[in-house]
């Protein structure tokens, strides 16, 4: 079974990934971010899903692509019942014969990992370098957004624009969700791995001291010095650092007042939900 | 058996004719979404509705609705189906491309989009001709030597590729696909030759390049990631079988890792640089 590890992209999932890879490392030293460790990839790999089937996803169209993702996702649980923590960016959704992208059947639970959209976006335009905040900005305002395809090493991801993923997941009643925010991991990042870890794996005894190490092995300078020695295989190609920032409130740096007042005004109702606003 | 009946036997399993085939193996050992396989048979499913089912001894039928063309036929006879008819005749299929070289084979390998037939077109350019593409099949049964077996002609690429290489286009390889088929600038190899090295792309450099051979352990778990579709080796629980074969490799062929840039900028560099590499062998 599987629990995924939900978000938007730049909203802290890896981090998240990390923090866990930590706490169930079978060894004191901090995890390396460029091995596999406790977390199995992302729902969108290209080579799983290739392997998995048997088939080379790059002649297939995206439409066959995406009516065998739920095969794919199957596949692994068959071969692997274990548990296993996945990431996941594709907004959750139902395909065009009515059943999940993400099956609800092969899934223990789903962490959905939110952060403001304001930050969001400037993220996401250092992620790709060639992205201006103009682009990034309109990407987490458009509700045709996707991620990846055609020649990437990830399949092509439909993320819709930044309410309408949130939406997509903590709305669906298929999957056990728990919402985790960013804003909550940077102010205590302990208590945040805990309630995750309460949440799905209810059976394991909390070890204090672990989750302190795995916050301590997680720490963001140490997974920018990791980045810095040994590059980070999940960065983009034009992405100067993966790790980058980190901070709360670097929009502000970043955004310009009309920018930072569009995804304001699209959001609104979303971003109040989870207590974001340009006051952040 | 000889390479060249290796290279016989390959093409004769693989004759392709239309037929009915089933929806499902009834004697299968694995089953999954879009194949199944058994002790000697594998059946694929497509999401077009395409089938083939290979049974040893017999060749391949193929079974497809009206929209389906002979483009869509052949990459998935050329890709899965010869895989897996390769696994089911006691070869080995790496999941890599391969130029030649002073009488060898120098192979790339790596998950799907590392660059492997961007790079093996590019040393192509330069001299070298490809063994082959995406599938190359290794015969195990002369024990003094690792020998590859000519591929499929053809390359896929994606249009960047084909922009960075230069490459020579020859068609599409599926309508509404963006990769096409493209011919490499100095020919594909006709004959077995042995396997020298297989190189692991990475990309993770800033700047220059890098090659690290493999030793000890690692050069088994990660052989074993090179394998074309392990799920169709009806032997993949086999652990002593497996073994076997990787204790082979990994005794007459050298493994590493080639870091790169994965900047395009920076594409010719690696070229180049391997390019000295594999000429000063």
């Amino acid at each position: 079974m599987i629990d995924w590890l939900a978000s938007y992209p730049k909203s802290g999932n890896t981090w998240m990934r990390m923090l866990l890879a930590n706490y169930f490392n079978e060894t004191d030293r901090p995890h390396d971010i460029n091995a596999v460790g406790i977390t199995n990839g992302i729902a969108s790999g290209r080579t799983r899903f290739d392997e998995s089937l048997g088939v080379d996803s790059t002649v297939l169209s995206d439409g066959e692509v995406a009516a065998l993702r739920p095969r794919a996702v199957e596949t692994l649980v068959a071969f692997d019942p274990g548990l296993h923590w996945i990431k996941v960016h594709d907004a959750q959704m139902t395909l065009p014969n009515g059943e999940w992208l993400i099956p609800p059947h092969v899934t223990n639970t789903a962490i959905y990992l939110i952060r403001n959209p304001l930050d969001v976006a400037v993220s996401r335009a250092f992620h790709d370098g060639n992205e201006t905040m103009a682009k990034a900005v309109a990407m987490i305002c458009d509700p045709a957004a996707s991620l990846a395809g055609g020649r990437h090493r990830q399949l092509r991801q439909f993320v819709g624009d930044w309410s309408h993923h949130v939406r997509s997941w903590v709305e669906q009643d298929a999957i056990r969700v728990l919402v985790v925010r960013y804003e909550d991991m940077l102010a205590d990042a302990a208590r945040e791995l805990e309630r995750v870890i309460r949440f799905a794996r209810p059976e394991e005894a909390i070890d204090p001291s672990r989750l302190a190490s795995a916050v301590e092995g997680a720490r963001f300078d140490r997974l920018q010095a990791a980045e810095r020695d040994a590059g980070f295989r999940e960065a983009a190609p034009r992405q100067q650092r993966f790790f980058r920032s980190g901070r709360k409130g670097d929009w502000r740096n970043h955004l310009s007042e009309a920018e930072a007042e569009l995804i304001c005004q699209t959001h609104a109702a979303t971003m109040a939900v989870y207590g974001y606003s340009a006051d952040d | 058996m000889t390479a060249q009946q290796a290279m016989d036997l390959l093409a004769a399993e693989s004759a392709l004719r239309e037929g009915v085939v089933p929806d499902s193996l009834p004697d299968a050992i694995r089953q999954v979404a879009t194949f199944d396989l058994a002790a000697d048979a594998f059946l694929l499913r497509l999401p077009s509705g395409l089938r083939f089912l290979y049974r040893k001894g017999e060749g391949v039928v193929m079974q497809r609705p009206a929209t389906v063309d002979d483009l869509e036929v052949a990459v998935f006879l050329n890709g899965s189906v010869y895989g897996a008819i390769a696994w089911l005749n006691g070869l080995v299929p790496l999941h890599a491309s391969g130029v030649v070289h002073d009488g060898r084979v120098y192979a790339f390998t790596g998950h799907s989009g590392a660059g492997k037939s961007t790079l093996t077109m590019a040393l192509a350019a330069r001299g070298m001709p490809l063994m082959a593409d995406d599938v190359l099949v290794l015969d195990l049964s002369d024990p003094a030597a690792v020998v590859c077996l000519p591929g499929h002609k053809g390359v896929k690429l994606w249009p960047d590729a084909v922009k960075l290489t230069g490459a020579a286009v020859t068609g599409p390889v599926r309508p509404e696909i963006e990769k096409v088929y493209a011919a490499p600038e100095a020919g594909y190899y006709p004959d077995p030759l042995p396997l020298a090295e297989v190189l692991f792309l990475e990309d993770t450099r800033r700047t220059g390049t890098s090659i690290t051979m493999l030793t000890g352990s690692e050069r088994f778990t990660r052989v074993e990631g090179a394998f074309y579709r392990p799920l169709f080796c009806a032997l993949m629980e086999d652990k002593p079988a497996i073994f076997k074969i990787l204790a082979r490799l990994a005794s007459q062929v050298r493994f590493g890792t080639f870091n790169r840039p994965h900047d395009k900028a920076q594409f010719d560099m690696g070229v180049t640089d391997m390019a000295t590499y594999i000429r000063g062998g």
